[in-house]
């Protein structure tokens, strides 16, 4: 959560920034801006080597895990298209690609403002503050209604750390484990996801 | 896209080469949080500098939350129907059901003999990635 809220505050005083209008206009658009991307996309995937349970938790537990990560993608994108429908003047490949950041509101955010506009951008961020926010708050009301995988699909990426305590508490230990899982393939699977998607 | 995704096919096979060394993930761990700071301060103010988009805050944020909303709804409900179609021993249970507290058919899987460990470990390698959706 503190660290949600250092973010949120960069972001703010990003907005205030620029509303007092001293910083020029070109900072925002430069070079600069593409090559911290690129910068930070290299230490994600670095993060993502460091960490090898992923494989020590397929080999620990059925294979059939693996299906958890596709599910929530799967259903994640059928979500968005409803979305879709339901907002009806927004491209298509706009609502998914909000919709593939599964949480990981960050990297998905910066993403999508270098890739799409920062309209669009600041929808993703807040769209996936919304999912993490809502997995931690609603988690013991989605265990009781859908079963204890619900919250490690609602948590999407952040199922593997900042909503990993609540579901562990509400769904149990072994639905931890998963969610440490889905929460590391939706991790990878963002940055890919979202640069296809815009690539279109 | 070729640049985004070979940035991150770099990043793995190095992280994975360096993941026993403990000042490569402070540093990792630290360069992570300060271009995410950076990067959405840049989103902030390209946002903030443009009158348009200022007074379509609101509008933005319905979409945002419609979006949200409907993504979860989706996942949630594509996980329950995983866990209908599986058996039971895959997943276990929910919490107090008497599932999570026996070792499971496939032998010794139990929560409570399992070798992979939830909580973030020293020499795990979980710091980096622990911030990393939070920045």
């Amino acid at each position: 959560m503190k660290g949600s809220c250092i973010i949120l505050c960069f972001f703010l005083a990003g907005v205030l920034v620029g509303r007092l209008d001293i910083v020029p206009d070109a900072i925002a658009r430069g070079d600069l801006a593409s090559w911290a991307l690129y910068l930070l996309l290299f230490v994600v995937g670095m993060g993502i080597g460091f960490d090898t349970r992923s494989w020590r938790i397929l080999r620990e537990l059925h294979i059939k895990v693996a299906l958890v990560p596709l599910a929530v993608m799967a259903g994640t994108f059928g979500g968005a298209a409803m979305a879709w429908l339901a907002l009806g003047d927004m491209p298509l490949r706009d609502v998914l690609g909000v919709g593939a950041g599964f949480g990981y509101y960050s990297l998905s955010s910066i993403m999508i403002t270098r890739m799409g506009d920062a309209a669009l951008g600041s929808v993703a961020l807040l769209a996936n503050i919304t999912r993490e926010l809502t997995t931690l708050l609603a988690t013991p009301l989605l265990v009781r209604a859908f079963g204890g995988l619900a919250p490690v699909a609602a948590g999407g990426a952040t199922a593997m750390d900042t909503c990993l305590p609540v579901i562990a508490r509400y769904a149990g230990e072994r639905c931890g484990i998963v969610a440490v899982f889905s929460g590391m393939v939706l991790t990878v699977a963002v940055p890919l996801l979202i640069s296809v998607i815009f690539s279109w | 896209m070729i640049t985004e995704i070979s940035c991150i096919a770099v990043g793995i096979p190095l992280g994975f080469a360096l993941r026993h060394r403990q000042a490569a993930l402070r540093c990792v761990d630290r360069l992570t949080s300060w271009s995410i700071y950076a990067l959405l301060f840049l989103l902030g103010l390209s946002l903030g500098s443009d009158d348009e988009l200022i007074s379509r805050a609101g509008d933005l944020g319905m979409r945002a939350v419609v979006i949200s909303l409907c993504s979860l709804m989706g996942s949630v409900f594509a996980a329950w129907a995983l866990q209908r179609l599986l058996p039971a021993d895959v997943f276990g249970a929910g919490a107090g059901d008497e599932a999570t507290r026996q070792p499971s058919s496939h032998g010794g899987n139990g929560p409570n003999d399992s070798a992979v460990n939830l909580k973030p470990t020293a020499q795990g390698g979980k710091t980096p990635v622990e911030h990393s959706h939070e920045g």
